[in-house]
């Protein structure tokens, strides 16, 4: 039985347009034109327990309007979804009792005080007994490394720290769906690998089901198994991140050192020649038989060191949304 | 419920902690307060200077009736004045989706949540105003006089909360509302008056329409005794139908609620 159900689910936000200058804006008042957008259109899926899956797709995709509906927080317009057997827009406390959701741009920690502070108001608001809530905060604050700071005022924290803090308040109830909205948006590199493997491991150890969005190629591909693709509201890649390069990718990079400077009319044809210096040469060659015409280069070219590379993750992906936008 | 008055005394120790904290913002509402108060029975003690009643009401019955709608706005600046005037912040940044998705009410949660301590030191002169106009009108503090007044107070919070919510609730079409708050103190402003000073179309607005007036008349007619049943009666139909009807103006601002970016 999946724990999230979703089927052709719809957002369409309504706005006016309003032409710039103050007679313009007066105009407005009476007479408005009324636009639509649609930012998820018939979008459907499902996730198992225990899955880690990856919501990916530029800025305006549609990927947070779908999380926020599946913590009901917006109605969708049209369509269905389900979590843990609930409809996420009834927002049931039972429901809300078994999922979080940390926005890396909307903090639930109050600004002015101690994060613990908030921290015991979570527990109220969540009903957490007494001794679990002391269990799950020593868990959470040691895998963290968060001791030092949880009577520190959350204004005063950085803003590492400060996500580590919305995760732990986020956490304290032992939630069984977690929603990520860009959890590393902001962080520094070793904050963002830290948080990474943090999510990594709490996914692992407490089977919790975690839903994650991220424009960071980095985040996805450290994290989730699977990975959806989103771009203009449609979903037009479902599947595990291997697969896709696959798919995706018809070449291999090939970096090469010369024990003596080499020519350009010497590299094979199929080489793609992307950087050369007389002794050095990166290339693309055709994924397809790469194996082959790679033994073929080692044979003709006095070659000293020689790497093969998958091309990088956010090129794949540069890569799909550019032959998504190409009018099929 | 009880776990919800349990929330409410978390809310208001946090705020204690917060306000310790920034005691400038502190010390400054709380003067601002008492210069106001000040102000308003001022106010009163010359108009009475030229006159002796004003609408049928005497200087002692008019200082209970500044007395009444000082403590009830004392009150509602605590409990209302922080949470309204963020509201449509919540909604215009999307910080609603925080209350949005705990297991606890959501309305409960955005309107009072935030307090302001202070104004629960400014009720110390507004009551001890009520005493001094009691101690003119030669009246005893009776239990059926002190328990009726108290809780005919508590109803007049609750149509004050309602009334000024719904004009917080504008920012779900609105969206950027904050002028609108300073059309609650406007309005709240009429109460102060002797009920009698207003005629006609003024009077059937302000007791009909946007019931304002009866919030602080009824209470002190009742202690002053010259109320009638019908009275109290009406508040109490009001702040019922007002609780609901605010119920379903949130519910419906919810569906529109579109949740600003990320």
């Amino acid at each position: 039985m999946p724990i999230i159900e979703v089927r052709d689910l719809s957002k369409t936000y309504t706005y006016h347009r309003k032409a710039p200058g103050l007679w313009n804006s007066v105009k407005s008042l009476f007479k408005r034109q009324t636009l639509t957008t649609e930012a998820v259109k018939r979008v459907s899926f499902t996730v198992e327990a225990g899955e880690l899956v990856g919501f990916l797709g530029p800025n305006g995709a549609g990927k947070t309007t779908t999380l926020k509906m599946l913590a009901g927080i917006l109605y969708p317009t049209t369509g269905e979804a389900r979590v843990l057997g609930y409809v996420p827009w009834e927002r049931k406390a039972a429901y809300q009792k078994q999922f979080s959701i940390v926005m890396g741009q909307k903090n639930q920690l109050w600004w002015d005080l101690p994060a613990m502070e908030s921290f015991l108001l979570n527990k109220e608001i969540y009903e957490i007994p007494e001794p679990q809530f002391k269990e799950t905060l020593n868990e959470l604050t040691e895998l963290l490394d968060l001791h030092e700071v949880l009577d520190v005022q959350v204004r005063k924290l950085s803003l590492g720290q400060r996500m580590k803090a919305e995760l732990t308040a986020a956490l304290l109830h032992r939630p069984k769906v977690l929603f990520l909205d860009e959890p590393t948006i902001g962080l520094d590199v070793v904050a963002q690998q830290k948080m990474r493997e943090f999510i990594k491991a709490y996914n692992q150890q407490q089977k919790t089901t975690i839903m994650l969005t991220s424009h960071y190629m980095e985040d996805v591909a450290a994290l989730a198994q699977r990975v959806i693709i989103i771009d203009r509201g449609i979903i037009f890649y479902d599947g595990p991140l291997t697969g896709l390069a696959a798919k995706v990718h018809e070449h291999k990079t090939v970096r090469m050192t010369f024990t003596k400077p080499v020519a350009a009319t010497d590299l094979p044809a199929f080489a793609h020649i992307i950087e050369r210096t007389p002794t050095t040469a990166t290339v693309r060659i055709p994924r397809k038989d790469s194996a082959r015409r790679t033994a073929e280069m080692l044979k003709t070219l006095p070659i000293d060191d020689i790497t093969i590379e998958e091309e990088p993750i956010d090129d794949v992906i540069r890569q799909v949304f550019l032959n998504h936008a190409q009018p099929a | 419920m009880q776990r919800y008055i349990r929330l409410f005394f978390r809310y208001l120790s946090t705020d204690i902690i917060r306000e310790a904290e920034f005691r400038g913002g502190f010390f400054l509402l709380l003067v601002s307060n008492l210069i106001e108060f000040t102000v308003t029975v001022a106010f009163f003690s010359l108009l009475y200077g030229s006159v002796p009643t004003v609408g049928g009401w005497s200087y002692p019955e008019a200082l209970f009736l500044v007395a009444t709608y000082s403590i009830i706005g004392n009150l509602s600046g605590a409990f209302f004045l922080r949470n309204f005037a963020r509201f449509s912040e919540y909604i215009r940044t999307g910080l609603l989706d925080t209350f949005l998705t705990k297991p606890v009410d959501a309305q409960f949660a955005a309107t009072l949540r935030y307090h302001a301590i202070s104004n629960l030191i400014s009720l110390l002169p507004s009551v001890a105003l009520l005493m001094i106009s009691l101690h003119r009108l030669g009246l005893t503090i009776t239990v059926v006089n002190a328990v009726g007044y108290v809780l005919l107070l508590v109803l007049g919070l609750i149509i004050v909360y309602c009334l000024w919510f719904a004009i917080s609730l504008l920012a779900f079409w609105l969206t950027q509302i904050n002028e609108l708050q300073e059309l609650w103190f406007s309005l709240y402003d009429f109460a102060r008056y002797p009920p009698p000073i207003y005629d006609g179309g003024v009077r059937i607005l302000f007791t009909f329409v946007i019931p304002v007036l009866t919030v602080v008349a009824v209470p002190t007619e009742f202690f002053l005794e010259h109320t009638q049943p019908a009275a109290i009666g009406y508040n109490v139909a009001i702040a019922a139908t007002l609780l609901i009807v605010t119920r379903l103006l949130w519910k419906v601002g919810l569906r529109r609620y579109a949740s600003a970016s990320s």
